[in-house]
């Protein structure tokens, strides 16, 4: 187990990689899914925004 | 019209393209993570130490895929800018546009990794050779890209221009690709060869391809869901997108 952790004495930049690797991909899927969020959560908006007008001039 | 533009015509509308990104993208992501760590295990564990490198090689498993996949989605956003701006096709510029971040981040990766590799064995963490400096170029026009595509207001618009300069960055491809070969370079030459024999055992060439093979899918799961977020915006006044925003809160 101290073998592979370790790399031959490489570990830190293996390991480094690999971190950077996860954390920049988990990173960037979960920016597309906030953004996809962040549109739908405009249209709901717009949606009330409407409907509150509509209610105001009746 | 035939069957078959008439078919393209369908896949390609809004509401269709977005049905088919919904049900299309979990699996890109999961498949694409299912693989990813098997290649992991074979890239980390089942693989042999390289006699020269010794294990500071095994970042191979992650560099040159997500190198490929900093050229395949710049491919695949100039394949789609050109469509754009010929055809004028709304999915077009939208699958353009979500696919720059995406590649990005891997051209992001593959140059940290790189620079991580660099260190260990070059002794520098980096060097103004013509891939690495090709390669930092192919960060800076998708940058480029991004921020056309954000500083104009109107959508459309902004989707046509950016697409322009993603064309025009075309040039850059076969650059980073031959880089190698056209100058004297630090960095080592292709290991994988599509034509000819690969320079690569068969047992560490299977996790790095199964892993290429992972980052594909993985691109391909982010461009959906940045396509849905896009077409969302694109159609926001469309009855499917209400319906569709009043349901998702539900």
């Amino acid at each position: 187990m101290h073998d592979f952790i370790d790399m031959g004495g490489y570990g830190s930049y293996v390991w480094a990689s690999y971190a950077v690797f996860f954390i920049v991909l988990a990173l960037e899927a979960l920016a597309a899914r906030a953004q996809r969020l962040r549109q739908l959560a405009q249209v709901r908006g717009r949606i009330k925004r409407t409907a509150a007008r509509v209610d105001a001039t009746r | 019209m035939n069957a078959l533009t008439l078919w393209f015509h369908k896949i390609g509308s809004p509401p269709t393209f977005h049905r088919i990104a919904t049900v299309a993208q979990p699996w890109c992501y999961a498949v694409g993570l299912v693989l990813g760590l098997v290649a992991l295990y074979g890239g980390l564990v089942v693989a042999p130490r390289d006699y020269q490198q010794g294990d500071a090689y095994r970042i191979i498993f992650i560099h040159v895929p997500c190198a490929w996949m900093g050229l395949f989605a710049y491919a695949f956003m100039a394949a789609n800018a050109f469509v754009a701006l010929v055809w004028r096709i709304k999915l077009s510029e939208v699958l353009a546009m979500a696919s720059a971040p995406v590649g990005a981040a891997f051209t992001f990766v593959t140059l940290v990794t790189g620079s991580l590799w660099g260190k260990p064995m070059w002794g520098t963490w980096w060097t103004w050779d013509a891939r690495l400096t090709s390669e930092l170029f192919l960060l800076f026009l998708y940058f480029g890209v991004i921020g056309l595509y954000h500083a104009i207001e109107d959508r459309r618009q902004a989707a046509r221009a950016a697409s322009f300069l993603a064309l025009v960055g075309v040039v850059n491809l076969p650059i980073v690709h031959f880089s190698v070969n056209w100058w004297n370079t630090l960095h080592q030459g292709s290991t994988v060869r599509l034509l000819g024999p690969s320079k690569i055992d068969a047992s560490m060439a299977w996790p790095l391809l199964l892993m290429a093979l992972a980052t594909h899918l993985w691109f391909f799961g982010s461009v959906l869901a940045r396509t849905r977020a896009g077409l969302v915006e694109l159609d926001a006044g469309k009855d499917w997108v209400r319906k569709l925003a009043l349901a998702d809160a539900a």
